[in-house]
Order: C-alpha cells, then sequence, then structure tokens
C-alpha cells in the first residue's frame, strides 16, 4: 500500500463508498423478510389496445388487451380475431404462419395461444 | 450495464404506460430486436423446468440477444413456452452481483454488519477459516450443503465429492427434496431404479391422459402442448384432470374433478379396488412381474421429535414393508369403494367411474401424470406408489401410450439431483452411503481411503434448517437456490437458522436474492450460457451446452467456487489420522489436488474443448468438465444408468438413458426395448427378482386441516410466466407485466361472506406468521369453497411462511399443499 497515493486512496475510498450505495437489490424492497408489506394494487389489462412493440427476435407478440377469451376444447376464443382470414378486418394481428397447417387452420400445438402470448399490465409501480 | 434502480422502474413504468397507449418506446429502454446474419446461433437446454426444451441462442458481442425454439429439438419441436422466449433477457435484469460481498463491521466479518464488497482471495480465506474452525472443534456434522436441481451435472458432482469425500460430511442436499423426493421413494420402493420407466413419446400414442393434482398447462408447458395435440387430432383421447381447485388443465378436461386436499389416497385405492372387482385384472402381468407388500401405517408428519403429532404417531418415520399376496391385497383395499372415495373427495361417484373405467378397460391406453401435487404430499411416497399400483393391476406399463409417468420440476433435478445423487443418503447411480459395497465402490473409484465416506445419512433438507437454528450445524453454503423464499415455515425454522450468531451463511447467487440479502458472505455467479453445462430432464435425457458468453464482473460459476474453495483445504486439516494412515501418497495433498487433479478429473486436456469460451477450464488447465462427467458417468455404465460419451452429447439434443452402444431407451423394463431387459416381456430389474411392487397404503389425515381459528385450507405453487421465487422472470418486464404480483385465489362466496370483494388488501394468517395480499375471485384459478390458493414467486409476499415444515416421513419432502389459514381484510 505504500506506493498508493493520498488522492489515488480518496478515489479508491470514494468509488468503494459509491458501490457500497449501489448494491444489488433483492426484488423484496425494503420490507424486512418477517414483516409483510402492504400488497400493491391488483394488476389491471387494458381492455382494448394497439400491438404492443417486440424488444427480442423471436419474441410472441404479447397481448394488448384483457386475456379474458376462453381456450377449450370446444372453441378457441382468440381466432376469432386473430384468424389471417379476419384479422385485417377485425384490426388484429394475424397468426403467425408457422402456426398454420396446409389449409390454413390453427396447428393442434399450437392451440393454446397463451402458453406463449401473454397481456401486459397498465397499472404503473409507483417509482422509488 | 449500468442502469439505477430507479430507472429500471422508470423503464417498467414506460412499458406498462406504452401498453395503454400503444407507443412504441424509446430504444434505449429496451433493446431494440435484432435478428439478421450476424447472431451466433448455439443449442441449450431451457435454462427453466423438467421440461428440458432445447433453444437455440443467439450471441453478438459478448452478450445473448435472442433465443428461439429449436427446430432439431424431439421435445419441443422448434416451440418454447414464455419463458423460453424471454431467456436472452434473465442475465441482464437488475440486481446482478458482480463482486464477492461480506457483511463486515470496522473493516471485518461481523454478523451484524452491511454486505461490503471484498476479493475473491477474502471471501475464500473467510470461508476456509470458518469451515477449519467448525470442523475441528465439532467435526463434520457442523458443516453443510444446499444445492440445487438448477445446478449441472458436474457442479453437483463436485460438491458430491467436496461434502462427502472431502469434509466427510453427508449433510449435502438439493432443493429438489422439495421437489421430488416422494417421487424418488416411491420409484426405489416399487422398482428398485429410479425415474420413469416411460417418455415423451408417449403422450403421442396414449388413449387417456390422467392428471393427479398436476397443473401440466401451467408447469409443464410444452408437454401440455403436445398432449393437446393429441387430445384434438386422436379420436376418443379422453383428458382426466383431479385437482383440489379448477385450474388451467381444467380447460381441456373431459372428466373435470375437484377434489378435496388428501383425498386422493382414498380415490386411487378405490380405483384399484374397481379394477379387481370388476375382474381388470391383467392376471398373466401380474403373475410373472408382480408382488405384493403393505406399507406400515401411522408413520407421523416428519415435524420436530416434540411435536404432539410425532409424539401421538406408532412408526413415525417407518419405511418398512411386509410381503402380502394378491388376495391379502384385495381385501385390504376392499374397504375403499368408489362411493366412500366420492364421500370423502366431493367428486361424483359417475365421475370417478369414468376414471376408473380408463384404468379397467384393456383398450385404452392411459399415460399417468403427477408432480407436485403428490410429490409435496405427507403421503406422497404412498400415493406415488398406489399409482404405479393401477399401472400394474392392468400392466399397463413400459409399453408406448401406457406410462405412469411421474413429471419433474427442475431441469437436472433428474441429471444432478437424483442421478448425481446429491442427497444426504445418496450417491451416484442410486447408490446410498449405508450400503457398505456402495461407498467401498465410491472410494476407490475417487482414490480416498475406505472409511471416508460416513455411513450414516446426512441431515436432509428441512432438518438443514432446524439444525442451524439449534446451532447443530454452523457452516452453511447455498448454491443456485433462494431457500428463504422457497424453504418452509421461513419465520420459525429457515431465518432463525440463517440468523443464528452461530451461523455462518454462504450464498452464491447470480441475483441478489431474498436469501442473499441475509448471508454473511454473497458469492457472485454464472449462470445458465455464462458456463458450459449439462441437465439431464424428467424423460431421462441428458443435454449438454457450451459456455457462449462472459459472466458479469468477478462472478464465477458454482463449479469454479467449489473446485477454488477444495485448495484451501489439505487432507490434514479435514481428516482424522486413522484415515490418512490408510493412504500415506496422499499426505500433503490439498482437497483439490485428491478430488480434482486425481488422474481422471484432469486427464482431457482444453483443446478437447470446441468452444472458445470455457472459463473453468482455462482456470485449471485441464477440461474440467469432461473429466468431472466422464469420471461421474463410470458409476452408472454397465448398471442400466449408461451415458453416452460426453462429445457427443455437444453435437446431438439429449439422449435418454439407458445409452447402450450409442442408442438411447425410450421405455425400460420393455424385453426387446431395453438392452437391460430379459426373460419373457417385462424384466423389472431394478429388483433383485426382476418384480415390479404393488405397495397397499391406507387412507391418514393430512398433518393439519381447517378448524374453527383457521377455517381455510391454503395451498401453494408456481404460476406458467414466473420460474420458481421469480429471482430471473420477475426480472424481465415483459414476464414481469404479465403477471407481477402474487394474489389469493378464493371462491367468490368466501369472499363474500368475509366481507370481501376482488382486489381488496387481506391479512392472511397461519399458525406460524401472516403476510398481505390481494383478493383475486377471477381468472385462471378457480378454487371451491373453502380452498385458498397462492403463488410463491413473488418476494414481496413470501408465502412459505404460512407452510408447515411437515414432511412424509419417508421422503421427507414437504407438504406445500396443504396447511390451514384464516383470512380477514387488511
Amino acid at each position: 500500500m505504500k506506493h498508493v497515493t493520498p488522492a489515488a486512496l480518496g478515489l479508491l475510498l470514494i468509488s468503494g463508498l459509491v458501490w457500497a450505495g449501489d448494491l444489488p437489490q433483492s426484488l423484496r424492497g425494503a420490507t424486512p423478510v418477517s414483516d409483510s408489506a402492504p400488497p400493491p394494487e391488483m394488476a389491471e389489462y387494458p381492455d382494448k389496445g394497439k400491438a404492443l412493440p417486440r424488444s427480442l427476435a423471436h419474441q410472441p407478440p404479447l397481448i394488448p388487451h384483457k386475456p379474458t377469451y376462453p381456450i377449450t376444447t370446444a372453441r378457441n376464443g382468440c381466432t376469432g380475431c386473430h384468424d389471417p382470414k379476419r384479422a385485417k378486418m377485425m384490426k388484429a394481428t394475424p397468426t403467425h404462419s408457422s402456426h398454420l397447417d396446409e389449409e390454413g387452420g390453427l396447428k393442434n400445438t399450437y392451440y393454446l395461444c397463451k402458453q406463449c402470448h401473454v397481456p401486459q399490465q397498465t397499472v404503473a409501480e409507483a417509482a422509488e | 450495464m449500468k442502469v439505477s434502480r430507479r430507472s429500471f422502474l422508470k423503464a417498467k413504468a414506460a412499458l406498462a404506460a406504452a401498453s395503454v397507449a400503444g407507443a412504441t418506446l424509446p430504444a434505449a429502454l429496451v433493446r431494440a430486436a435484432q435478428s439478421g446474419p450476424d447472431l451466433n446461433w448455439q443449442k441449450a437446454p431451457c435454462r427453466f423446468c423438467g421440461v428440458g426444451c432445447s433453444v437455440l441462442v443467439g450471441t453478438q458481442g459478448g452478450k445473448v440477444m435472442a433465443t428461439q425454439g429449436d427446430p432439431e429439438s424431439p421435445v419441443n419441436q422448434g416451440k418454447n413456452c414464455v419463458k423460453g422466449y424471454y431467456l436472452a433477457k434473465i442475465m441482464y435484469g437488475e440486481g446482478r452481483i458482480t463482486r464477492p460481498l461480506l457483511r463486515m463491521k470496522n473493516g471485518k466479518y461481523d454478523k451484524s454488519g452491511e454486505l461490503t464488497p471484498i476479493s475473491w482471495d477474502q471471501a475464500f480465506d473467510i470461508m476456509a477459516e470458518k469451515w477449519k474452525a467448525s470442523l475441528k472443534t465439532k467435526g463434520p456434522t457442523s458443516v453443510g450443503m444446499f444445492g440445487s436441481g438448477q445446478w449441472t451435472i458436474w457442479e453437483g458432482y463436485a460438491a458430491q465429492k467436496l461434502m462427502k469425500a472431502g469434509f466427510r460430511s453427508n449433510n449435502l442436499e438439493p432443493n429438489a427434496r422439495h421437489c421430488m423426493a416422494s417421487a424418488v421413494v416411491g420409484f426405489m420402493r416399487a422398482f428398485g431404479i429410479d425415474e420413469p420407466m416411460g417418455c415423451y413419446d408417449d403422450f403421442e400414442h396414449a388413449d387417456a391422459f390422467v392428471l393427479w393434482g398436476s397443473n401440466a398447462a401451467e408447469m409443464h408447458p410444452i408437454l401440455w402442448d403436445r398432449l393437446t395435440a393429441r387430445r384434438l387430432s386422436h379420436e376418443g383421447c379422453q383428458v382426466h384432470v383431479l385437482s383440489t381447485y379448477q385450474n388451467r388443465s381444467f380447460d381441456l378436461a373431459d372428466n373435470a374433478m375437484v377434489m378435496a386436499p388428501q383425498s386422493d389416497l382414498m380415490i386411487l385405492n378405490a380405483i384399484a379396488n374397481y379394477i379387481i372387482q370388476n375382474d381388470a385384472v391383467n392376471t398373466e402381468f401380474v403373475k410373472k412381474h408382480v408382488r405384493f407388500a403393505e406399507a406400515t401405517p401411522d408413520i407421523g408428519y416428519g415435524l420436530r421429535a416434540e411435536d404432539p403429532r410425532e409424539k401421538a404417531a406408532k412408526n413415525a418415520g417407518s419405511g418398512a414393508m411386509k410381503g402380502m399376496d394378491f388376495d391379502q391385497y384385495k381385501r385390504y383395499i376392499a374397504e375403499y369403494t368408489l362411493e366412500r372415495a366420492s364421500e370423502a373427495s366431493g367428486v361424483p361417484v359417475a365421475q370417478l367411474e369414468t376414471l376408473a373405467k380408463a384404468y379397467a378397460d384393456p383398450d385404452t391406453k392411459v399415460m399417468s401424470l403427477w408432480c407436485m401435487g403428490f410429490n409435496q404430499h405427507v403421503r406422497g411416497v404412498w400415493a406415488n406408489n398406489s399409482v404405479y399400483n393401477l399401472h400394474l393391476l392392468t400392466g399397463k406399463i413400459s409399453e408406448p401410450g401406457n406410462s405412469p409417468f411421474s413429471l419433474t420440476g427442475q431441469p437436472a433435478a433428474c441429471g444432478t439431483a437424483r442421478e448425481v445423487g446429491t442427497f444426504c443418503h445418496r450417491l451416484p447411480a442410486d447408490m446410498v452411503v449405508t450400503n457398505d459395497k456402495h461407498r467401498d465402490k465410491v472410494e476407490k473409484r475417487w482414490g480416498v481411503p475406505e472409511g471416508t465416506i460416513p455411513a450414516k445419512p446426512g441431515f436432509h433438507a428441512v432438518e438443514h434448517c432446524r439444525k442451524l437454528k439449534d446451532g447443530v450445524m454452523n457452516c452453511y453454503w447455498t448454491q443456485c437456490t433462494n431457500n428463504l423464499q422457497a424453504g418452509p415455515n421461513t419465520n420459525e425454522e429457515v431465518l432463525p437458522g440463517y440468523l443464528n450468531p452461530e451461523t455462518f451463511l454462504v450464498v452464491s447467487d447470480p441475483y441478489m436474492t431474498v436469501t442473499a440479502t441475509v448471508a454473511d458472505l454473497v458469492l457472485p455467479t454464472a449462470m445458465w450460457v455464462e458456463k458450459e453445462g449439462a441437465f439431464g430432464n424428467s424423460e431421462r435425457r441428458t443435454h449438454l451446452w457450451h459456455q457462449m458468453v462472459k459472466a458479469p464482473g468477478e462472478s464465477h460459476s458454482d463449479l469454479w467456487q467449489l473446485m477454488m474453495f477444495s485448495k484451501r483445504f489439505t487432507v490434514e486439516e479435514v481428516w482424522p489420522e486413522a484415515l490418512l494412515a490408510k493412504a500415506p501418497k496422499l499426505r500433503g495433498k490439498t482437497l483439490f489436488e485428491v478430488l480434482f487433479a486425481n488422474g481422471t478429473v484432469d486427464k482431457f486436456p482444453r483443446s478437447d474443448c470446441k468452444s472458445p469460451l470455457n472459463d473453468e477450464a482455462d482456470a485449471f488447465g485441464f477440461y474440467v468438465q469432461k473429466g468431472l462427467f466422464e469420471e461421474y458417468a463410470t458409476f452408472g455404465r454397465g448398471h442400466g444408468h449408461d451415458l453416452d460419451s460426453f462429445d457427443t452429447y455437444h453435437t446431438n439434443r439429449g439422449k435418454r438413458w439407458p445409452v447402450v452402444n450409442g442408442e438411447e431407451t425410450r421405455w425400460r423394463f420393455k424385453v426387446g426395448r431395453d438392452p437391460y431387459a430379459k426373460g419373457d416381456g417385462f424384466d423389472f430389474y431394478g429388483n433383485p427378482d426382476g418384480k415390479a411392487v404393488v405397495i397397499a397404503s391406507p387412507y391418514e389425515p393430512p398433518a393439519e386441516s381447517p378448524d374453527k381459528e383457521f377455517d381455510l385450507w391454503f395451498s401453494t405453487g408456481r404460476v406458467l410466466e414466473h420460474w420458481h421465487t421469480g429471482t430471473m422472470t420477475n426480472r424481465v418486464p415483459e414476464l414481469h407485466n404479465a403477471y407481477p404480483h402474487a394474489k389469493l385465489y378464493m371462491h367468490p362466496e368466501d369472499a363474500e361472506v368475509r366481507g370481501l370483494k376482488r382486489g381488496d388488501a387481506v391479512v392472511v394468517t397461519s399458525r406460524r406468521g401472516s403476510l398481505q395480499t390481494r383478493v383475486e375471485t377471477e381468472g385462471r384459478n378457480k378454487p371451491p369453497k373453502g380452498l385458498t390458493f397462492m403463488p410463491f414467486f413473488d418476494a414481496s409476499q413470501m408465502v412459505n411462511k404460512l407452510m408447515l415444515d411437515a414432511t412424509d416421513p419417508l421422503s421427507k419432502e414437504t407438504d406445500y399443499k396443504k396447511c390451514a389459514v384464516n383470512i380477514r381484510k387488511a
């Protein structure tokens, strides 16, 4: 340490302090583990919305509206709007061609849309 | 990657706002979509669940930019679930730890100090000091390690060697104990060998699927897609779904059954009884390939010995079985009628009969599926065995589509936890520490003297926390797990154990988990494709990947950490003189030299690795992963657990063991399909007589049930969008915004009588603690009256403080599905 100048030492201390103040945070926030904080507001999802931006290649489109359309063996509540034959008229994102069979129907392995397509909450979390 | 928490939250808020406005976000806030020709695509298994999908990982400029489903993968055939599509973001969340952090005050370690950056050298110094002092004063049982079913195979194997041979402590456990220990014990009791006989190909062959408490639609989404495709394309295909609440898997159900908690034991026995009463037993199969046994009843609940429930149990913890014949078995289960099962479960008799007929009809191929509903169950082993009983009575096993299939939660719960045997009683390839021959074999292979590995099993996972709290175990290292959020009875057992002044807690993690926030030493850890790895999935498929990017800052893999730590000990410091006297050649050596530079692990040069990146091989000067894998694989080859050669796994999408002469095995125990199966038709060669065991067990009640004061059932589990405690997925904005916080699902009438409506803040209280959350009466889960469900991914609402640490007494796995709570307005 004898070669370290006071100025460098000072810098080291400052950078250490800066670092210590910038410790990685857990997702829990400030509430001690043994306590419990009041819960945040319920997530809400918009009734309607335009297509959301995608940030990754090969990312499935996000659902810009409520995810409440049922999918059962009897019917798929998503294809009513997202079937490529109707999508334009319904102003909906058409189902990707990779999901369709030769006749243009939804492939069985892609039948459950919500395995990959998820909605996004509208309630912005309060910034610190 | 210097984004403050504030701007991260702003970005999240902006994204949320954008979802209303439909606006495009500034490129600085979210990484722009980049595909194009510049990405370098390599294969890797997905980081999350036990399905084991393969993904293609696109890197550019030292960073993962995108992932996509691997079209060459037989598991997922080019698809992913929602989590898989966001894998590219899991390494780049806010809160990555990049330097070792020690709790310090006035420049030195202090349990009441603040986490402070230190060097790796300082980190290993303090760890070694604590471990050596503890080993010297209290012996090997005072140190312990808690790992993971998310460890790579060689990380688990290195931990196994360091703990059981190096420190001579069997206190090594994986978090997989919380996950599939009941499945393991079920397999060992019935078949004498672990892991499913069938495979995912069964999805394309079955006529009927039965979900026993599993919500595979959310937890095993890609397998659920395969099941859906079969249901929609195969005429007459039926899906039977049993659960304690209506969930997403019910969307596909032809026979949807909501049952009372614990009544599965009644239903299972009632179906076995139905099969017998309706002459549906496959007599020829049973005569040739099955024997019968009876489980010991009244076995307690794995609680502390002083708990009245343990004291009241006649045979607490007994796994003893006694043989019986078919007629005795028939009489044993005669009392379990469909009517009685209906009364106990609330499922109408007609529906139970429809289910029973699927098993009884010789022309219906049945695939039974289960996961945490059976495994996290105070009688989980019995439940596992009882479902095998149905398949064994009817001979519906080990053939395409006839498949009792135990689903696994974690990506290497099979590959690492079970196959490597990182449990307190296990050794590689289904061997156990209590067997002299097994220990002898392992010690010889490892080149350590006879008597190195203790014969007594160590403390199991739930016991770890009890022993830390009681001050019996003091030095504790966790890797790749977040037990303060995931362990049961957090406030009474886990947290007091970690905060005990006698405890020195080391947490290795890429992110600041809640466990890391209370650690004494936090070690920054490389994750997923920041290291070379290997996982083993639910269908016995072993799958490898190369390191593709560097880990941030000073992060290093769990493997590097384990091996570097081993350099800090000489054998003289950890072994008694009597043991050293048996192996004078080892005198003066470090544990690193004994365990890793032993002539087999260091056999392969760095140049054997085809990847330009391999930080461990660079650090140690040999191909560490290959050496560990090949040494480990010698335990299973020739013994029904054969793995292929290391290098081939880097070129394919995994193979299902046993792999003999390069050929994988899809259906075990079936002569002609499994090279180990000899003789006539089937050969259950895990048992010396070649027979599988039907094990009779009674109904016994849960450890805790609702009463006047705590009047509702409470159950916990996962959700589709998040992996376990959300450490990775809840830092991905799209996944966070899809399902941001935990909430309490309850029946609308249960809410109404308490003066509650959807969205109200409530306090949920059990005998062990309380938490605040919001009420949900709609959405994907619809509990019946009297039952509530709340997921555990949310660090801000830690549900496991409500849980009782009652376990299956045989498997030592916690029941996370049943405890009693009350709910009032906050």
